[in-house]
């Protein structure tokens, strides 16, 4: 149990102080907090995620297509210690399906899990448009949607308030430094580029 | 030379703590390094701002509808198939399976919430007892010779011990009564309607209670309430 409940709230751990602050939780609480849902909640945070993984296709869509499957899978799935972690693979999975799809990619030239390519889309939708926040978080997930794949994912992957060992996982990337610098420089480019927007 | 990643931990309070305190000193002696900390600071907070942001928009009808639906299926299919008792079942109960819940409850005294009897139609009897957390089993028919010999303080507090470490199609050994130990196998898991986890575990072999009584198979469900694993349901198959 000890060790169930450490590797559950490492990988669910906040890396934000303010929210860590505010956490308040029971024994039962935290046990409840360890079983895997299909909630609101959880689907709410891969909509934020994915506005990270897709760039001008639509995010509910990558969190309808993922739902689905882990739904389908439930079984499969109930248990599992990160079924955040599987949603995140099937959207990225999903997202690079659509470009392919949509311009007839040779399926050897795309990674299992897509970390390490760079997808442009010449496609449709407006994310920022999409999702329908307040003009001031527009502006941001406007510029953050203008940046490189890479760090549109990791800080997306940020905003839904990951710990590090859970960005690694989501990611792909082999070590958690490699993790750690580029949610650093990613940081520092959005902070450059809200300064000069 | 301080690392901006370590500036970075610092300010998302990540850090490790053994290093905040030389972290903290070298940021405080140097305004480069506050400049740098307080883009942290400023992006972190953006980043989950805008996370939230982004949670308080309502979902789009049709994927709200799907996991309403989703989790209606589910609890649904858990508390048709794992939480087998259902009242109307009562009508297809043999009128002597019947009169001996009655008895059994009779006997029982107040403590017991719910029981039922239940005898199938087929050659496999099944008795089963379902109750909530907080019972306190007696009996005295024959039929429950079980309930009696059972050592219920004892195999909770054994259980409890071992109930989350548990792994699907695992063996291991617990008190039932006085000085007796039984071989069990972890089966199935559900949520109840309160959505507590619950297991259900099945003797590995035919179980004499009593020197004169019946072998039988058992499967007992163990439910978690508030941290602490306690029986719940006992069937005699």
């Amino acid at each position: 149990m000890d060790q169930q409940l450490r590797k559950k709230m490492s990988t669910n751990s906040l890396p934000f102080n303010n929210y860590k602050n505010n956490l308040d939780l029971s024994i039962y609480d935290i046990i409840n907090f360890m079983k895997n849902s299909l909630n609101q909640d959880f689907i709410k945070s891969l909509v934020v995620i994915a506005a990270g993984i897709s760039k001008n296709s639509d995010p509910y869509e990558l969190v309808n297509g993922a739902f689905e499957y882990i739904k389908k899978n439930w079984e499969k799935y109930e248990e599992h210690p990160n079924l955040k972690a599987i949603a995140v693979l099937k959207m990225k999975g999903l997202f690079i399906d659509e470009i392919r799809k949509n311009k007839n990619v040779d399926n050897n030239l795309v990674s299992e899990d897509g970390s390490d390519i760079e997808i442009t889309d010449s496609s449709q939708i407006d994310i920022v448009e999409r999702i329908q926040i307040s003009t001031e978080y527009s502006k941001v997930l406007k510029i953050i949607q203008g940046m490189g794949d890479k760090c549109r994912e990791i800080l997306m992957l940020a905003a839904d308030e990951m710990d590090m060992k859970e960005m690694q996982i989501k990611t792909g990337v082999n070590s958690l430094g490699t993790v750690l610098s580029r949610l650093s420089n990613c940081r520092k480019e959005l902070r450059e580029r809200i300064l000069h927007a | 030379m301080l690392d901006e990643i370590k500036i970075m931990q610092f300010a998302d309070g990540t850090l490790d703590p053994s290093e905040k305190e030389e972290v903290k000193k070298k940021i405080d002696n140097n305004p480069e390094y506050k400049k740098i900390l307080e883009d942290y600071i400023y992006t972190g907070e953006l980043l989950n701002n805008l996370g939230n942001e982004i949670k308080s928009v309502p979902l789009p009808k049709y994927l709200d509808n799907k996991i309403i639906q989703f989790n209606k299926s589910t609890s649904k299919i858990k508390t048709e198939s794992k939480l087998s008792f259902s009242f109307l079942n009562i009508f297809n109960i043999k009128y002597s399976a019947i009169a001996a819940a009655f008895c059994f409850v009779f006997m029982g005294g107040f403590f017991a919430n719910q029981f039922v009897i239940n005898q199938n139609s087929t050659s496999q009897k099944t008795q089963q007892a379902s109750k909530s957390y907080n019972f306190d089993f007696r009996g005295g028919s024959s039929s429950i010779n079980f309930y009696n010999s059972f050592n219920e303080k004892r195999f909770n507090k054994e259980i409890n011990i071992i109930a989350d470490k548990l792994k699907k199609k695992e063996e291991f050994e617990i008190s039932i009564s006085e000085g007796e130990k039984a071989k069990f196998k972890y089966t199935d898991s559900f949520k109840d309607k309160n959505s507590n986890e619950c297991k259900i575990i099945k003797s590995y072999k035919k179980i004499k209670i009593t020197a004169d009584g019946d072998e039988n198979f058992f499967s007992l469900t163990i439910c978690q309430n508030k941290n602490y694993w306690s029986l719940v349901a006992i069937n005699i198959l």
